[in-house]
């Protein structure tokens, strides 16, 4: 299993019901021998999957934009390390991801209180635009009050759509551990959301 | 991952659902079949799936995030050390000794070496001079009645 020390190292995986992806093992290889060329399409084919999640865990673009940078130094400084055999490339990155994301979420609490109050976008003038992103802004407050795991978990599983095997991985949990996450997640959502079902979709749903 | 066949229950459903939403997509593969044929045939499973699709709708209004920034990719290649990093060697023996000559492994090594010599030399040495003049004395009396020593009293 993965070890993600959320301050640090991020070992490699050690699991072998993952199917390996041979779509960066070529770069990779040329990445730990040096070659920027070879990185910057790792970069490419990564960065808008890591930028999302990051942004949704911090409800921040321009964080997001920073973890981003953070994870892919760690990449590149690790690159000889990745194994092809242990996991997809992409759930390690997402493992260092939450761990970048853990540590700013527990130094900047109140930054990403500021942050989600600036989500809704003004410019944005239609009934059904201002509606939807009413569901969304309600959305994102009730995704900020879960624990950092829980939030994680359903993040991963439900917008990134990793396996479930991919997402424990990412998490260092168990298989087990993270449908508890999810549920207890979920739940939370449901109770949160849901009252307010009929108030915040009207037309929507 | 394999796709085996997987006895599925009303309550397993509850907890997929429960766990990862309303969509197969989402579901563990090796469930997913068992779940979806649960589905067809078990009204009260359907139920279940439309209350786990309403959380699931709200979800979905939050939309995916705007794409990275054009300057984004740029501004982590131009933060990356220029500096190659080292290759590993695939041979795993020599991994295991390029690991082994690692300094933070290397100097407690050296140090521990260091003072069990310290140590062994201290067992070694002697705690007193030795007196060789009894060893003389002892090895000459010995010899004394060899044939090969002349005591100056044979006839």
């Amino acid at each position: 299993m993965p070890t993600a020390c959320h301050s640090g190292q991020v070992e490699p995986m050690l699991v072998t019901d993952v199917p390996p992806d041979d779509t960066d093992q070529d770069d990779l290889r040329r990445s730990a021998a040096g070659d920027q060329l070879a990185f910057a399409r790792i970069v490419e084919r990564h960065l808008g999957p890591i930028t999302a999640f990051a942004e949704r865990m911090l409800c921040s673009h321009a964080e997001a934009e920073e973890v981003a940078q953070d994870v892919f130094l760690y990449a590149w400084l690790h690159a000889g390390q990745w194994k092809q055999q242990q996991a997809r490339y992409t759930t390690w990155l997402h493992q260092v991801a939450i761990s970048r994301c853990t540590d700013r979420l527990r130094q900047r609490r109140e930054m990403v209180q500021d942050a989600m109050s600036e989500l809704v976008d003004p410019q944005e003038s239609s009934e059904q635009c201002l509606q939807q992103q009413a569901v969304a802004h309600r959305m994102k407050q009730a995704l900020d009050t879960l624990p950092t795991r829980q939030r994680a978990a359903v993040i991963l599983c439900h917008y990134q759509e990793l396996s479930n095997i991919e997402a424990a991985l990412a998490l260092d949990v168990s298989v087990d551990a993270l449908e508890s996450l999810l549920a207890r997640g979920r739940r939370s959502l449901r109770a949160r959301l849901l009252v307010e079902r009929v108030a915040l979709t009207g037309d929507l749903s | 991952m394999t796709t085996a066949p997987t006895e599925m229950t009303l309550q397993r459903l509850q907890a997929l659902l429960a766990a990862y939403g309303a969509k197969p997509a989402r579901w563990p593969q090796a469930e997913r079949l068992a779940a979806q044929q649960l589905l067809r045939h078990h009204p009260a499973a359907a139920e279940l799936q439309g209350s786990a699709q309403a959380l699931d709708e709200f979800l979905d209004a939050w939309q995916s995030p705007a794409p990275p920034s054009q300057s984004a990719a740029a501004s982590i290649m131009q933060g990356l050390p220029a500096r190659p990093v080292a290759v590993p060697s695939a041979d795993p023996l020599w991994r295991w000794l390029e690991r082994l000559m690692d300094w933070r492994v290397l100097s407690p090594a050296l140090a521990a070496m260091l003072v069990a010599g310290i140590a062994l030399g201290l067992q070694l040495t002697p705690k007193q001079p030795v007196d060789y003049s009894d060893a003389d004395w002892l090895s000459f009396t010995q010899l004394q009645g060899s044939p090969w020593i002349s005591t100056g009293n044979r006839q």
